[in-house]
């Protein structure tokens, strides 16, 4: 159904759709502070607006993902008083509208889903938020991604959104994904929409192949390449930008902060990087990643072992946000080809680095 | 939905002291509801702390056949610790769990077991021998080596004497000792030139990584199998549950599949031990 959704012909109906979009946005505006891609000085971000003539329609990913807003970098859990922490009587969470997410980021937000699922705080924001997917179909044998993913029938079905549109040339087309999101299109008076039934993120035709060889390459090749990690070690700086903006790191620690009241305060959760130094220091000043190149395979090792041997899903869905703000340039894709030669073939350092584009 | 990062406040009921650096505290949790639900296995641990401050790992030390209090075992090492160490009975410790595996018992009972615990990390031992005493398993036997620095680093001296009524134990320490002294001079491993070791033998380890490697090369001349051996690991933490990666160790978590993990589960993961 989809794939006959690009590209069948030239039609004219575009118009009269983008009312359509206006209308859905209009209204679920009414309850919820909308998110969407936005253009700022250094690119396109996701962030509130309230003019929907700001949005930017396009197939570009913006810079940051719904990770700022759905499991923020800063997260109150508890207030305590004394030596006691006082359990919130309810989970609340402000109604947002995540406008524009892309079929990558929507895989990185049910991976998040999986992930937290026994969190009542990640929980009550996901109840108090509606998803609107976005793709806007450029050419149409498209692909996204660095591992080049393309559309397939049965994709929106293992992705959790509420709503979904698809900006083709030939029209816009809306699909509901719950009840929440059915209740908005027709609400916003579209009739012209397809339920897509949420069947989970594994595919029924097995695991994701792209995933399996990923994590075949990287598993043990801390020992069988040793050398191409203690290259990166040597040339990463352990800034940790890439795990900010990667949608699928979501490591954390929790402090306690004190209030203006003697013994009041909060304890919060805050943002991780396992590429600082401290993420693994233990009592006496012992770490046990205690080299740039360990901290960096033990990324990696999060997002193509534990992940997809966690929850058989992959850990990195290949938005290439990391290679686009590494100060270094260590591209991911590179990375992954070179840990797929054996050791003999390696090339030297300097292709590891991103292409000049 | 339950709270995973919700602690339960325990009142301290006791605190008894066992070493320069370390005391052992007997616990309830103030919610009679909570204490109640509280079961744990040997070689379970808690995320315990100070509302404020902060908290850390410890493991549970104490029968898990005891259902109406539980102890840690507390060593002051660093900024947590030592607040805790200013702690008087009566006030209160943030704790929740029980969290990790813990040792397979059931399978473990089957054997003969070897305890090999130094200095703090003999900890968690203490539950899997008071368990032995209580339960007694038919035709089970225990050895326990102890190995500390100096005579006043051994962890729950007061109650060797009714431990040694049920299992094997010998205790070493490395510091020169008087002469007339009941303890064994050196490191852990030379014990294992002193006693003969039980047959059928599953082994339980607790100790800093140093003595995993010296220990584990001795007991390469036994008839043992990587899989009946069991080492406790120590990682930086915090959510407990398997979801902040502090802890995790190639495809594990320490938190939630460890703490104790068969040797021949993790032999091969780089920078395990
Ligand atoms: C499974 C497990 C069981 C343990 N059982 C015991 C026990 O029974 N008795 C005991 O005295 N100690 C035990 N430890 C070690 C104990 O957790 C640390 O000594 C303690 O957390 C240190 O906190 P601190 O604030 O005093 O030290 P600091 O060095 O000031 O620590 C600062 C932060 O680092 C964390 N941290 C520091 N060291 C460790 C560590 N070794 N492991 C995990 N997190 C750490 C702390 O939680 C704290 O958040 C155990 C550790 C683990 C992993
Ligand atoms: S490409 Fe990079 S930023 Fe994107 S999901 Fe993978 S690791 Fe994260
Ligand atoms: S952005 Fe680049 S330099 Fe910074 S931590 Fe990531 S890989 Fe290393
Ligand atoms: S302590 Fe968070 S993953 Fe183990």
């Amino acid at each position: 159904m989809l794939n006959n959704l690009l590209y069948t012909k030239e039609c004219d109906i575009i118009y009269p759709m983008k009312t359509n979009l206006k209308k859905l946005l209009k209204y679920i505006q009414q309850e919820h502070k909308l998110i969407a891609p936005i253009k700022k000085d250094h690119g396109v971000f996701l962030s509130q607006t309230k003019d929907l003539n700001k949005i930017i329609l396009s197939s570009q990913l913006t810079e940051n993902s719904f990770k700022d807003f759905l499991f923020p970098q800063e997260q109150e859990l508890f207030d305590f008083k004394g030596a006691e922490l006082v359990k919130p009587k309810q989970y609340t969470a402000p109604g947002l509208a995540l406008f524009g997410i892309s079929i990558i980021d929507l895989r990185a937000l049910s991976l998040y889903a999986q992930v937290f699922r026994h969190d009542p705080y990640f929980q009550a924001r996901g109840n108090n938020t509606i998803v609107i997917g976005y793709l806007k179909v450029a050419t149409p044998d498209q692909t996204f991604g660095i591992f080049k993913e393309r559309l397939e029938e049965d994709t929106l079905e293992h992705l959790e959104f509420d709503v979904f549109v698809l900006d083709s040339n030939t029209g816009l087309h809306f699909f509901s994904g719950s009840p929440k999101g059915q209740k908005a299109l027709t609400q916003a008076g579209i009739e012209d929409f397809e339920n897509v039934e949420y069947v989970g993120p594994v595919k029924e035709s097995g695991l994701d192949q792209t995933m399996v060889a990923n994590y075949k390459k990287v598993k043990n090749s801390f020992k069988t390449h040793r050398k191409l990690w203690e290259e990166l070690g040597k040339r990463c700086l352990a800034c940790g930008k890439c795990s900010l903006v990667c949608p699928t790191c979501f490591c954390f620690s929790t402090h306690y902060k004190f209030g203006q009241k003697k013994k009041t305060g909060k304890k919060v959760l805050n943002w991780d990087t396992c590429f600082y130094s401290e993420f693994s220091r233990v009592a006496g000043g012992h770490k046990f990643l205690d080299t740039v190149a360990k901290r960096i395979f033990f990324w990696y090792e999060h997002k193509f072992v534990r992940i997809p041997d966690e929850l058989s899903i992959p850990g990195c869905v290949g938005c290439g946000r990391c290679i686009k703000v590494c100060p270094v340039a260590i591209d991911i894709s590179r990375v992954l080809a070179e840990l797929g030669k054996p050791v003999s073939k390696l090339a030297s350092r300097k292709t590891l680095k991103k292409k000049k584009s | 939905m339950k709270n995973p990062y919700y602690s339960h406040p325990a009142k301290i009921l006791k605190i008894r002291k066992e070493s320069p650096d370390s005391n052992l505290y007997t616990l309830q949790f103030k919610e009679a509801k909570i204490q109640k639900a509280f079961h744990f296995h040997p070689g379970q641990f808690v995320m315990a702390g100070i509302v404020g401050y902060g908290e850390g790992p410890f493991d549970i030390c104490s029968s898990s056949m005891e259902t109406t209090t539980f102890d840690l075992s507390i060593r002051k090492v660093g900024k947590i610790t030592q607040k805790i160490h200013t702690l008087e009975v009566g006030d209160t410790i943030s704790v929740r769990g029980p969290y990790g595996h813990g040792f397979p018992m059931t399978k473990l009972n089957q054997k003969n077991l070897l305890l090999l615990g130094g200095g703090c990390g003999f900890v968690t031992m203490r539950t899997v021998i008071l368990d032995y005493i209580k339960q007694k398993p038919k035709g089970q036997k225990i050895q326990v080596f102890f190995g500390v620095r100096s005579e006043k680093d051994f962890l729950f001296r007061q109650e060797f004497a009714t431990w040694s009524k049920h299992v094997d134990l010998h205790l070493i320490i490395a510091e020169a000792k008087e002469k007339k002294s009941r303890y064994h001079q050196g490191v852990i491993t030379d014990l294992f030139d002193k006693v003969k070791l039980l047959d059928n033998l599953a082994v339980i380890a607790c100790g800093p990584p140093i003595m995993y490697k010296f220990c584990l090369a001795r007991l390469k001349d036994y008839p043992i199998s990587d899989e009946d051996i069991y080492l406790s690991l120590e990682r930086r933490m915090d959510c407990g549950t398997g979801v902040c990666q502090h802890c995790a160790i190639g495809p594990y978590y320490v938190c939630k599949d460890g703490p104790v993990f068969s040797y021949g589960k993790i032999k091969d993961i780089q920078g395990a031990i």
